[in-house]
């Protein structure tokens, strides 16, 4: 028998040749299918997304209320909230909906789950991440988009500026939220600390930046990189400049393929099960 | 087409002792058990085979079709599927296998399963053209007309199986691994999944490698035998010589004669009930020939009717377990046949 390494490129059987990342098509086919077993429960699709937005309206009516009573936090101010807000609910809002899986990967993990996609052909990263979508999630988006429309209806520099640190901003959620959920691979039952890692990230990233000085600003810029997620695209949106955003585009990158990296690591200790389930 | 060589899995398991100071402890000090799934297994499967694989729960049986499909990395050994090393070369070599686990789906939930084929197509590039002429020769061989447009949640298993296997057949690949494809299935779908497969072995020539804790489908399906247990090779057989091994040379013998049995007797062969006229036997016809014990029959009455068992393959399967020292949890479905 041959050498067991392995065979690169070459396809001894004759098929299609290895690709790094699934087809756009493929991806777009999931998505859509991913919105299809959503709207299977139609009632259940609508009040998802319904209730997320009148939930994070809520959440704004009490800093409103705050507001009033006090107009400026440390220079923050209610419009400034809102645009956080907005930032926050947009960025987390696409992630869940785009990447339905980030959240649920340590179960998965440890439920033997992972076999479907590691027996197909996509990469799996990709692949796992998407098979499912999160409907309250539309819900958050609506509102960010509808919220930061509120604070600029006519302002196109601002929206394009907008586009991107959401894109940014939920990338950096997932990665992280990825990252945290591979704890799985490494240490077994994870969940616990994965949420909590997950859920101080959303919350950190609720509250103005003049809150956190000295080292704990540099552990929110690194750690839990909540300052990538909220505090550096609030400024990039109040003042779109070249500088800010080349750094918020390489931490993306950077955080991404930190994710990638430690998704393939935990691949190579993944222990599967035999639990009886079904996908969907 | 499949070569393996002393391939092996350990895993780390954690231990903790009992109640909650047992929880306190393993929380201060963890402690972990290596436990070898798979310990050495080496064979080969020619192209066109169909090969069963099996053993006792627990004795490597899914560990090994994981590491062949690349889902596990093995802790020692080598192996190639087509040519490719699974773990390494996965990507590549899914292409050209399909797997149905019988307790996983890869079926959509809440959504008709041509939805689910719509996205295998374009997760397997297939052409569309190619794609829809494949679509209607499964939909006609497993005969899913009816069932394209239903939830998967609403079909029944075994209409599920169905699904599955035509999923898994898609991209029309030359190996298929189904580990346990007919658990929970009734004798009807059973016997209906089982066609299917072999149809995909006979007409489209793929290569099937399956796991199973039934006789059954080992008896209807399957050429050739493999049985493991903790993970190593105990025999590989062909199923016709596995009947026929002179270890299996017990007969049950069933008599009807024309006068009360009570007076019968033969050397060589255990009397296991007599009641009236009826006689039941048990013959090691490696010592006692079977025509030996007709003869003495004839010679004590007139035979008004006779059967000859051979023992059913899980029977078969069941001694083998208990010769090797092995809990005898093989099968179901007692399937005794007469000569």
């Amino acid at each position: 028998m041959p050498g067991v390494a392995g065979t690169g490129a070459a396809d001894p059987a004759g098929g299609p040749a290895r690709r790094p990342l699934p087809g756009l098509g493929f991806l777009l086919a999931l998505q859509r299918l991913n919105l299809m077993a959503g709207m299977a429960y139609r009632w259940s699709f609508l009040s998802q997304v319904v209730f997320m937005m009148l939930n994070n309206a809520i959440f704004m009516v009490f800093w409103w209320v705050f507001f009033q009573r006090f107009p400026q936090v440390q220079g923050w101010g209610m419009d400034d909230m809102l645009l956080l807000f907005a930032l926050v609910a947009a960025g987390f809002g696409l992630s869940v909906t785009l990447f339905g899986n980030a959240l649920r990967l340590s179960s998965m993990i440890q439920e033997g789950k992972v076999d479907v996609f590691l027996s197909a052909p996509p990469d799996p990263f990709l692949h796992l991440l998407m098979s499912r979508m999160s409907l309250s999630g539309i819900g958050d988006f609506l509102f960010g988009v509808g919220a930061f429309l509120w604070l600029y209806p006519a302002d196109p520099v601002r929206w394009l500026a907008f586009g991107v640190v959401v894109v940014c901003s939920g990338l950096i959620l997932t990665a992280f939220w990825v990252i945290s959920q591979c704890l799985a691979f490494f240490l077994g039952g994870s969940e616990g600390i994965s949420g909590i890692l997950a859920e101080a990230l959303v919350t950190l990233s609720m509250y103005p930046d003049s809150l956190f000085t000295g080292g704990v600003k540099y552990f929110v810029y690194s750690v839990v990189p909540v300052g990538f997620v909220a505090w550096l695209p609030v400024s990039i949106v109040r003042g779109p400049g070249a500088g800010p955003l080349a750094l918020l585009v390489a931490a993306t990158v950077l955080w991404v393929w930190l994710a990638r990296l430690v998704f393939a690591a935990g691949l190579r200790r993944y222990e599967s099960g035999n639990l009886i389930q079904a996908r969907g | 087409m499949i070569e393996v060589e002393g391939l092996g899995k350990d895993f780390l398991v954690p231990e903790k002792e009992p109640g909650v100071w047992g929880s306190l402890r393993a929380l201060v000090a963890p402690r972990h058990r290596p436990v070898t799934a798979v310990a050495d297994v080496t064979f080969t499967v020619a192209p066109g085979e169909l090969l069963a694989f099996i053993g006792p729960n627990g004795a490597g049986k899914s560990t090994t079709i994981k590491m062949l499909t690349g889902i596990l990395h093995p802790s020692r050994g080598r192996a190639r599927v087509l040519g490719f090393v699974p773990w390494e070369d996965r990507q590549q070599l899914s292409f050209h296998i399909g797997s149905v686990f019988g307790q996983r789906s890869q079926l959509w939930l809440h959504l008709p399963p041509l939805d689910s084929f719509n996205l295998l197509a374009r997760m397997y590039e297939l052409p569309d053209d190619l794609y829809r002429q494949r679509l209607d020769r499964l939909v006609a061989v497993f005969e899913l007309g009816d069932l394209l447009a239903v939830p998967v949640r609403k079909l029944s298993l075994g209409q599920r199986m169905r699904c599955e296997i035509a999923a898994a057949l898609l991209h029309d690949p030359r190996v298929l691994f189904l580990d346990e494809p007919t658990i929970g299935l009734d004798v009807i779908a059973k016997e209906a999944v089982r066609d299917l497969i072999l149809r995909a072995n006979r007409d489209a020539g793929v290569t099937i490698f399956l796991t199973s804790h039934d006789a059954g489908d080992i008896e209807k399906l399957c050429r050739r035998v493999i049985i493991i247990d903790h993970g190593q090779v105990l025999l590989d057989a062909d199923v016709q010589s596995l009947r026929r091994s002179p270890h299996f040379s017990i007969r049950t013998v069933g008599a009807r004669l024309s006068r009360p049995a009570d007076g019968f007797a033969c050397d060589g062969v255990e009397i296991l009930k007599r009641k009236g006229p009826g006689l039941k036997l048990r013959v090691d016809t490696a010592a006692t020939p079977i025509d030996h014990v007709l003869q003495a029959l004839q010679a004590y009455a007139r035979i008004e009717d006779i059967t000859v068992r051979t023992p059913s393959l899980d029977q078969i399967i069941a001694h083998i377990y208990r010769q090797k020292g092995l809990p005898a949890s093989a099968p179901a479905e007692p399937a005794e046949e007469d000569e």
